[in-house]
Formats: structure tokens, sequence, C-alpha cells
């Protein structure tokens, strides 16, 4: 395993800090930090680009909803109407509580925008795929 | 020697053509080996068959010869650990595959498999050489041959950075593992223009087959990532669960969490009526060791969480209804979801834990003539048939068939654990009531009585103790000591052995 070593001068918050980094095996990284040697993982390392994208809570990467409807997922009674009409909603706002499966089931906006009519009332019961309320 | 040598050096430095590299760059993607160079560690790579060339001179392909013949085959370590590799080269006649193409991935399988390594597969191919005719299908044929034959034997994941279309996408479809790239990845048996030929439908790549829909919609897919280099580090990731073939045990890390922490903030996560939701999630991650939990699917089937992680430094699989989605029950997708994963899991020595909180199989016409049946059975089947240690924690609700199918000890669970909150029965009871006494029920024209054999059947069912008075839950514990007690269970099933009669292959439902 060949064995390289760099040299750096980092500068942070006005402060001069030099830096050894030595590759020294495939597991691990030695960085020294004025004088403190610390020991990097290979494979806890990230490549070039961002790797902020890949975790659980990234909403981007789903596929957009499209229609301007909510549908009920599954059957059920509407056990409370969290929103009104003409309300401004937001993204992952509980818009209504379905009762289904012994659970109240939170029904959360796919999306930004104005409730335009809610087409079912508490108490109702719903079939799968039942439109619950329009968006404008 | 030394002409000779330059010889060589001359032929190499082709191999690494600055100009097809650029072509690949202009992309904005990776060449075939920057992809296996960021795959393995620093320096391991040793390709094979690098100047294979076509041989095929029909439509003279031999003035389209290329050192190599648009793949990149060989090994390398991850973290240390051998593993074998292929990288198609989109570079050269779009990654399309030939009859020597397919030869060398098809050697590189053939060594993974004999030498018990895991081997990986980076896709980017515009699939059969047209060319090769019936040889690049061949070619193909070859390559899922060898996939079944090494499944569940040798881990096999597949890394789709750029399409893999028509007979291709089976390749990574048989493959354990298929990882893809957000406006790169594309998988589909017929292109978007042949669809508008056939159907009149207009579409385009990433709607018909682009990573979302696969990780999403059609549940090909389990990893959708931002950008390749997260395949990469993702790969490493997964592989460090696995062991590199069946007959080894995965590999333990020294923990760095301590083996009888007590759970502390299970009590406030999990809501003591079970008509709450709850992210199971996080239930997860205060149970396994910190910062081991590793999602997989996480986008298909919401419904079922399955993942591997560490407990004690040891991995695990975890298999979870996730209440916060359709009530955590179990429809057709989160069972073809569940059982895909429990038989990777046995085929790889990996013990599976079931956190159960499921009020059961999703009702509807639409599931049941879809068939609900058969893929229900999948997931019976699959833990019926493993012989890893199996463990069921019942936090809240188990109710019927999936009771059964998650923690019924006469499915084969070796140790079933309740919190004091689970609820273990065929129904819940104003259910039951209704069909148990129905006819009374509607005789009586108060509604005392109802009243009072619902709370009969609550006070019965609506616990764990009835269940563990007939021995089907071996212990109630304190949900603070569910890491814990998972980690004493483990550690002495460690050893399990379970002989099965020997016969070809059982017939799972499909």
């Amino acid at each position: 395993m060949p064995h390289e070593e760099y040299k750096a001068t980092i500068k942070i918050k006005g402060r001069k800090l030099k830096l050894r980094i030595e590759e020294k095996d495939p597991e691990s990284i030695f960085v020294a930090i004025e004088g403190d040697t610390y020991r990097v993982r290979t494979s806890d390392l990230i490549t070039r680009r961002d790797w902020s994208k890949q975790r659980d809570e990234d909403e981007d990467m789903y596929l957009d909803e499209e229609g301007n409807t909510v549908v009920s997922p599954i059957p059920g009674v509407i056990a409370r109407l969290a929103v009104g009409e003409r309300e401004d909603v937001q993204k992952g706002q509980v818009l209504l509580l379905l009762l289904a499966m012994k659970m109240e089931n939170e029904i959360c906006s796919p999306r930004d925008g104005t409730v335009k009519r809610i087409r079912v009332q508490e108490g109702q019961a719903v079939q799968a795929n039942d439109v619950l309320l329009e968006f404008e | 020697m030394k002409d000779k040598n330059s010889i060589l050096a001359n032929r190499k430095k082709e191999l690494f053509s600055q100009a097809r590299a650029e072509v690949q760059h202009e992309k904005g993607k990776l060449t075939a080996r920057e992809r296996l160079d960021m795959l393995l560690d620093k320096g391991s790579f040793t390709e094979l068959e690098a100047f294979a060339r076509l041989r095929s001179h029909e439509f003279n392909l031999q003035e389209k010869q290329v050192d190599g013949d648009a793949v990149v085959t060989g090994y390398g370590t991850i973290s240390g650990r051998k593993v074998y590799v292929y990288a198609q080269d989109a570079t050269v006649m779009g990654g399309s595959l030939g009859e020597i193409h397919a030869k060398k991935i098809v050697h590189v399988q053939d060594l993974s498999l004999q030498t018990g390594c895991p081997i990986i597969g980076i896709i980017d191919s515009g699939g059969a050489r047209i060319q090769e005719g019936v040889s690049s299908l061949d070619g193909y044929a070859e390559i899922f041959q060898r996939c079944v034959a090494a499944s569940g034997v040798v881990p096999q994941i597949a890394v789709i950075v750029g399409p893999s279309a028509g007979g291709a996408c089976y390749s990574p479809a048989l493959m354990d593992f298929v990882f893809m790239v957000k406006d790169m990845s594309y998988m589909f048996i017929t292109g978007p223009q042949v669809i508008k030929l056939v159907t009149g439908e207009e579409i385009d790549f990433e709607k018909l087959g682009g990573a979302m829909v696969h990780n999403q919609t059609s549940g090909v897919a389990h990893f959708a990532m931002a950008n390749e280099e997260g395949c990469f580090h993702f790969v490493k990731k997964l592989l460090r669960f696995l062991p590199a073939n069946n007959l080894e045990d995965p590999p333990r890390l020294a923990p760095e969490d301590t083996a009888d922490r007590m759970c502390e903030r299970l009590l406030e996560i999990v809501p003591v009526d079970s008509t709450k939701p709850y992210d199971m999630k996080e239930v997860i991650e205060e149970i396994v060791d910190k910062d081991s939990f590793f999602g997989l699917q996480r986008f298909y089937a919401k419904n079922a969480i399955i993942g591997l992680a560490r407990l004690d430094g040891y991995p695990v699989g975890i298999v979870a209804n996730q209440p916060k989605v359709l009530a955590g029950c179990l429809d057709i997708d989160a069972s073809d979801k569940i059982a895909r994963f429990v038989r990777f899991c046995d085929a790889f020595n990996i013990p599976v834990v079931n956190l159960v909180d499921v009020p059961g199989y999703l009702p509807g016409v639409d599931q049941e003539h879809r068939g609900i049946i058969r893929h229900g059975a999948k997931i019976l089947y699959a833990y019926a048939e493993a012989t890893v240690p199996k463990i069921a924690v019942v936090l809240r609700k188990s109710y019927g068939g999936a009771y059964i199918a998650l923690s019924s000890k006469k499915l084969g669970y070796d140790q079933v654990i309740a919190w004091p909150s689970a609820e273990l029965a065929v129904m819940g009871a104003e259910q039951a009531v209704d069909i148990v006494y129905g006819r009374e029920l509607r005789d009586s024209s108060s509604t005392r009585l109802r009243q009072e054999k619902v709370s009969e059947f609550r006070s019965k069912f609506m616990t764990p103790y009835t269940a563990a008075e007939m021995g089907q839950v071996d212990m109630i514990i304190d949900p603070r000591e569910t890491r814990a007690t998972l980690i004493q269970s483990l550690a002495f099933l460690r050893t399990k052995r379970q002989v099965r009669v020997r016969r070809k292959h059982g017939i799972i439902p499909v």
C-alpha cells in the first residue's frame, strides 16, 4: 500500500491551522492538526459531492403528486377535520383524522396550497380513493 | 524488453482515453473507472481481460473494436474485504452488451461465486448490441443464469447509473439490491418510443422508469440517491452488514453503545392509546446501537419498515410496522417487501427482529382481487422457512392474520416478547363482539349488553396476559428493557441450528 502524505494550511475564523494528512491503510487516514492527531475511518468518509440529500427526511426525492385532490388511502370514518375551506395549508400539515384499522390516521397535505372544498363531514364513512378535499 | 514495455504502456494508456472520459463528464457522469475508484479501496483494483475485444464482423463492427469491449471487470477491496466488480463503459458503443462484453462479466460472476465474494455490477448500458444479434441476447442469458446460481450464496448488488433497458433490466432484478440515481438511472422493458408506437401513451424516461418510479411505485429498486457518489458510499455502508457469503456469519463491529442501555425515550414515543399513531423509525433508532439503523426500500410500501441494524455490534434485520402510514397494516406491497427481506436475511445468516404494531391485513376489494392472499402468503412462507434466529416484539397491536405472520411462536418465532401494552387477538373488541354475539345483541334492546361484552373482550384479549398464560408469549417486559432483552436473547440464540429435510427447493407463492 503506497504511503501518501499531504500538508495544508487552513484558516478558520482568522486563525491559521496547519494540517498534515497521512493515508495509512485502506481503513484509515490520520489527520494531524496543530500537534493533535485524529484517526478518520475511510468508511466514514464522504466524497466529492454534497451528501446531505441522502437522508430519510429528504422529501424532495418523492415524485410530485399530480392533481388537485387528496384521496383517502384506506377505507374508514372521518374522525375530525383539522382544516377549513379557504384555509392555507403547508406540506405535511394534518388535514384530517381518519379512523381506520383501529387507528386515528393523520391525513397530511401533500403540498402547500389553499383548501378549496372539503368533500367530507365528520362521522362520514369513506372508501379507499374517495376524494376528501380539493385544493385551489 | 523496453520496447515491448512501451507497447504495453501505450495499450494501457488507451484504456484510460481522455477523449472518452470527457464525453461522460460533459453529461455530468463519472467514467466506469472513476466509479470503480470511488467504490474500491485506493489502489486495490486489479483489472481482468482489459484487452478483450469484440470478434463479430457483422455490419463492419471490427472497425469499432476497442480494448475492453465497453466493460471494465476485475476485483478489489472495500474496507479491506474482497469483492468482484464490473462497470459498463457507456462511452464505447453506448456500453452495449455483446458476446465478449458478456463473457467478461460472466467470468467475474463465476469467480465471485467460486471464491465466495460479493459482486457489484455498475450498470450504464444501452442494452443488447444489435449488430451481434442473438449472441448478445445469449450473453444476457449467461449472466442471468449466474445471477440465479449465486443468489443466496454471495451478496449481489447492482448500481444503475445510466440506462438499463429491455432484457438488461433482469440482471439487476435478479440481484439482491438495486441502487438508482435520480435523473440519471432508467430501467424499463420497453422505452417511451415503443410505448408511444404501441399504446399511444406519451411518457418521458424519468416518469416511465426513473429512480423514484422504481423506489416509490414499482418496488424494483431499494435505494434512491440524489447523485451517483451516494450510491458508492451506500454500497460500502450496506456491505458492512453482510457476510462475504452464505457460509460466513455477518461481521460484528466493536459496539459503540452499551448493551444494557435502558430505552427511556420509548415511553415518550409510543402512545399508550393504541389508536394514536407514532413514528416507528424513532422506536427502532432508540433500540438498536446508536446510529446503526440502515433502512432499505424507504420509499416503497411505507406501512412496513425494513432495514439492517446492529445490536451489541452484531448485524440484525429489522422488520417493523409503521403505524403512521396506513395504520401500519400489511398490504400486497408490504408483504412483498417484508418477505423478500426475510429470505435475504435467512440466506446470509442475519437474525430477524420484528417490532410489531399491526392492526391486520388491509381490507378491500382491490387488495383481494389483486391477490392479497397470494402475496400475504409470502410473509408466512418466508418466516416459516427461515432458520436464523427470529424474535418478535409486540409493542401494541397484533391482530388476526398479521399476528400469525409477525408474532406467532407456532410459526417458528424463537421468542415472542410483549410490552404490557400488547394486544394479541383475532380482531378488535367491538368487531369481535358484533360477530360473536350478533344475534343476542340484535334481540336485546339495550346497548348495555354490548358494552359489557366489549369490556369483557377487552380485558381478556387487549392485554398480553391471556396469550402469555397459553405460553404464546415468552416474556412481558418494561418497554425500556427492550434493547437489553433483545441483546441477551440474541446472544443465546446465536448458535441456533435447525435442520430441514433435503429437497430441491420449496415453492414460494409468487
